[in-house]
């Protein structure tokens, strides 16, 4: 059954995201980035560019990965920007079969496109390995 | 945003908890940072600080935390805290 998300609430916009992950839907989980999007990687280097992040999110999408934000918190930085952090964990199966057991915490930025709609604009899934280092 | 996790935005008002930093002139050492940029005028910053201080009672006041900040540059291009989150690392660790 597909599920309806009001993109315009950054909380919709982030289960929209974490939905077409979890139904493999590369498409449109690349459709939640903003043109100028970075991920911030494990090792905590960023990567530009649409193909690059792809990639990533690729992975994510093959595996189908359950991915639950269970705390976080939104901050709105002028009218058209989402400074917001999350916990998380992740689910998955890996090509070879084995389960993938993830925690972690983000620190990311939204940016609100010319319709209303939140784009990760900085999507930083490790922010807590560079705190713990 | 503030230890408890709340946004203070306006000047007026971040200029309020800016002043006491300021009356206090702690020494704020940055001792390991990541900065990426976002495009042309935006930069995502993390850092790792220690600061050390003397409140107004003569009280010797040692800090640690961990930021994640966004900077953006200003039409002279010098770089502006666009989002100050020196806490960020409590967050992180409840």
């Amino acid at each position: 059954m597909t599920q309806i998300f009001d993109r315009t609430d950054p909380n919709e916009a982030d289960e929209y995201f974490l939905y077409c992950i979890r139904n493999g839907d590369l498409k449109n989980a690349m459709g939640c980035f903003d043109p100028e999007a970075i991920y911030i990687g494990k090792d905590g280097n960023a990567i530009s560019g649409f193909a690059n992040i792809e990639k990533l999110v690729a992975n994510l999408c093959n595996m189908k990965a359950d991915i639950k934000v269970y705390e976080h918190k939104n901050a709105p930085v002028g009218i058209d920007m989402m400074y917001w952090l999350d916990k998380w964990t992740m689910t998955a199966t890996d090509p070879e079969g084995n389960t993938i057991n993830m925690k972690g915490v983000s620190a990311n930025m939204m940016r609100k496109n010319a319709v209303g709609i939140w784009l990760w604009l900085v999507d930083n899934p490790f922010a807590a390995t560079f705190f713990a280092e | 945003m503030n230890k408890d996790g709340n946004v203070i935005s306006g000047l007026a008002n971040i200029e309020k908890i800016v002043a006491n930093l300021c009356t206090m002139k702690p020494d704020i050492k940055i001792y390991k940072h990541k900065n990426s940029p976002v495009g042309k005028d935006l930069m995502y910053r993390l850092d790792k600080w220690t600061m050390t201080a003397t409140d107004p009672q003569g009280n010797l006041i040692k800090m640690q935390g961990a930021s994640a900040h966004i900077m953006r540059k200003n039409t002279d291009g010098i770089w502006l805290w666009l989002v100050d989150n020196p806490f960020a690392a409590l967050f992180f660790a409840e």
